[in-house]
């Protein structure tokens, strides 16, 4: 079991055109069966909280206009099956790459000042390629930290928003369940 | 069984971890203003105005009161001060005005998501054409919002009518409405800045256009 808070930046459209303030509200957790010494398979999940109020603006609407100060809200609960590979098994530093794939259980939510405005949520595909290090505590400990950084590949298509790209960095900390 | 236990409840504990995002906004962030016209309407052609001397209090849909508070007047005064920014001449409503404008406080304790066409039926239906001068006429307004909103408190709403035009088909038809929501919208302090903002995002209506 491998638990590790997360930092995530939105990327590309999501960023410009939704949310472009990084999260520092995340987290993701794996379980993950060794299959031999360097492969293991299990599963994943994670979640951010993405969030922007943009200052006032006047926005035009059909015959009309309205003014107001504008919040985004996002929030993606990835869950999906991973794949991982250790490079150096029984080493001091264990480099790895791992990839999940799976479901987005993510929800968009825009406010007008204080009132809704739209919202949505929506399941959706999300694929995460990661890279990172486990370090051992001791030499035959099977528990450690994790370092790494992941890609999230989030296609969520909603009044123009097509997707919910983002990367983060990870830290946090792997044990053994048995 | 341990994982799967444990995951399960990181799952419902994601709830928690989501912060409210419109928490941190301050009363003056919190506030809408919208802006409706009739964008056929020609606001040159128009150059006299008169308004209630008193601000319509409208509950659930009902005409509830009509009063005149330190913040009506200021509500009132501040949409004088626009009008005439604006090129337009303040005329006693007997003296034939071009334009009649209703100031309306709309307090509603019902929750809902309401679109504009049946918000204007909150209070359209009890507004008063005998205060104008023109019984019996009918009082609409020729365009359609697409803007949805959940109503749990109040609104001030400021409708202009057409009253140049009123007698062609004995109808008053509405050429713009100004609403604005949100937090401490009554207070007095806040009158001439909500109205300001009403008018400065909606520059057509001029009398020199």
């Amino acid at each position: 079991m491998n638990v590790n808070y997360s930092v995530n930046t939105p990327l590309g459209s999501f960023k410009s055109d939704v949310v472009g303030k990084t999260s520092l509200r995340g987290w993701n957790a794996s379980v993950l069966y060794g299959l031999s010494n360097s492969f293991s398979l299990g599963v994943q999940a994670g979640f951010n909280d993405f969030n922007e109020t943009y200052p006032r603006k006047v926005y035009d609407i059909k015959d009309g206009a309205i003014s107001a100060v504008l919040t985004n809200s996002v929030q993606t609960i990835p869950i999906q099956v991973k794949a991982k590979y250790n490079f150096l098994p029984g080493a001091i530093v264990q480099p790895y790459v791992a990839a999940g794939a799976g479901g987005n259980i993510a929800t968009f939510n825009q406010y007008l000042g204080e009132f809704s405005n739209s919202g949505k949520t929506k399941f959706s595909f999300a694929a995460t390629p990661e890279a990172g290090v486990n370090i051992p505590f001791g030499k035959i400990s099977a528990s450690g930290i994790t370092i790494g950084a992941n890609y999230n590949y989030m296609p969520f298509s909603y009044q123009g928003i097509k997707n919910l790209n983002n990367w983060g960095v990870f830290a946090g900390i792997k044990f053994p369940l048995k | 069984m341990a994982s799967i236990a444990t995951a399960g409840l990181s799952l419902l504990l994601l709830d928690s971890c989501t912060k409210d995002p419109i928490k941190h906004l301050s009363d003056d962030d919190s506030r809408i203003y919208i802006t409706n016209y009739d964008s056929t309407v020609h606001f040159g052609a128009f150059s006299t105005y008169s308004i209630s001397d008193s601000v319509a209090v409208i509950s659930n849909g009902q005409l509830k009161d009509k009063t005149l508070s330190g913040a009506d007047a200021s509500l009132i005064n501040a949409v004088k001060d626009n009008m005439q920014q604006r090129g337009y001449q303040l005329v006693n409503k007997d003296n034939n005005p071009d334009i009649g404008i209703n100031v309306n406080k709309v307090i509603s304790t019902q929750t809902g998501i309401i679109s504009y066409p049946s918000y204007w039926g909150y209070y359209n239906s009890y507004w008063d054409p005998y205060y104008w001068g023109y019984g019996g006429y009918d009082y609409y307004f020729p365009y359609a919002s697409y803007a949805v909103y959940q109503v749990s408190e109040g609104a001030l709403s400021i409708d202009m009518v057409d009253l140049k035009d009123a007698g062609a088909n004995k109808q008053i038809k509405g050429i713009w409405n100004g609403l604005i929501r949100g937090e401490a919208i009554f207070d007095n302090a806040n009158a001439a800045v909500q109205v300001k903002a009403l008018f400065d995002q909606s520059p057509y209506i001029n009398s020199a256009n």
